[in-house]
């Protein structure tokens, strides 16, 4: 099972982020650093994941996913224009 | 607010970025991303492989203190130089650097406190330049058992001595095999040692990476998880890494002296033949 996806910020990827991803209890699961073109790729279960992603200058962008059994879930995190302002 | 019991195993990216070319900083990156420290790396900073360099392939084990000698001489380190550790996943593998050379003696150890994460998001320098490196010699002192666990060691001990299981709560439930960053295909069976108490790595630290001040890690391990700082205990999470973080906390940070990291973890727990599991 796969959740896979990008950092966007105005629509471009950003590479370098960092992505956290928390469990249903709201624990860290697990981290990782986006690849040149945005993307990262975790490996949970079924169940209620939150996404953080982590850009320099403090911006962060949060996203709430639901994985069903055997699903792949594609999920991008957008940085608003406000955010990054 | 309390000082940590050896506050100046830490340093700031603030004070590196100021230092940096101070020959008396011996630079050295460590990550999981093996690859991380060719793309861009602390200026003077050389790197381990905690793959290639820190494990003896052969017989599954740390490497022999000669080895061990090699690759510090290499580098340029010897015994009495200051060296700073930093690295990806929030120090995971700069912690279980950092508790490697503690194995071997080394005295003067110093952790970028946040790591890579905190330098790449701070906006500081990275350079693909390679380093100017003198070898030299180094001596490495008898291995510290004191702070290794092995596994006849755990087995001997469980039920008796407190076992932090420091990985996410997925893995010690038996729901995911790795962290969720890794591909879930694993050797060994899902679960934690029996009786352990789960105190994820990620307590001890701040959203970028940092630690936690010493009264919120008192409060985490002695007052939630009820360790006491003077009875023994040991700490474990999937390859020795994580739990070489939560060693550093324990041990470094809030002085525990009677705290070991079984670098063996659940890859070799997980797999032992005739031994019990809990899950969930």
């Amino acid at each position: 099972m796969q959740l896979i996806g990008r950092v966007l910020r105005e629509g471009e990827p950003v590479g370098g982020a960092y992505v956290r991803l928390l469990g249903p209890s709201g624990e860290f699961t697990a981290e990782l650093r986006t690849d040149d073109s945005g993307h990262f790729t975790f490996y949970p279960v079924e169940g209620s994941w939150t996404l953080i992603g982590m850009l320099p200058g403090g911006i962060e962008v949060k996203c709430s996913v639901i994985l069903n059994t055997g699903q792949t879930a594609e999920v991008d995190l957008e940085v608003s224009k406000l955010a990054s302002s | 607010m309390t000082e940590y019991a050896n506050p100046e195993v830490l340093i700031g990216t603030e004070e590196v970025a100021a230092r940096l070319g101070d020959p008396s900083l011996h630079i050295v990156e460590v990550d999981e991303d093996t690859a991380a420290y060719e793309r861009g790396h602390i200026r003077g900073a050389t790197a381990l492989n905690w793959r290639d360099d820190l494990q003896e392939a052969s017989s599954r084990d740390l490497v022999s203190g000669p080895h061990f000698e090699q690759l510090m001489g290499a580098r340029g380190i010897d015994e009495k130089s200051t060296v700073v550790l930093y690295g990806g996943n929030n120090n995971w593998f700069a912690a279980y650097a950092y508790w490697y050379l503690k194995y071997y003696g080394h005295a003067d150890v110093k952790l970028i406190n946040g790591g890579r994460k905190k330098w790449e998001l701070e906006g500081r320098e990275l350079t693909t330049d390679t380093p100017q490196v003198r070898p030299t010699t180094y001596r490495a002192a008898p291995a510290n058992k004191a702070i290794r666990a092995l596994r006849e060691e755990v087995l001997a001990s469980v039920g008796k001595v407190p076992m932090v299981d420091v990985r996410s709560p997925e893995e010690f439930a038996g729901i995911l095999a790795a962290p969720a960053h890794l591909p879930q295909e694993q050797a060994q069976r899902n679960g934690h040692i029996p009786g352990a108490r789960n105190v994820p790595w990620s307590r001890a630290a701040n959203d970028d990476g940092t630690f936690r001040s010493a009264d919120e890690l008192a409060t985490i391990y002695t007052g939630q998880a009820g360790l006491n700082p003077q009875e023994p205990a040991i700490a474990y999470c999937r390859i020795g890494e994580r739990s070489s973080h939560t060693w550093l906390v324990l041990h470094e940070l809030l002085g525990f002296p009677n705290v070991k990291n079984y670098d063996g973890s659940w890859t070799e727990y997980g797999s032992l033949v005739g031994v019990p599991i809990e899950r969930s």
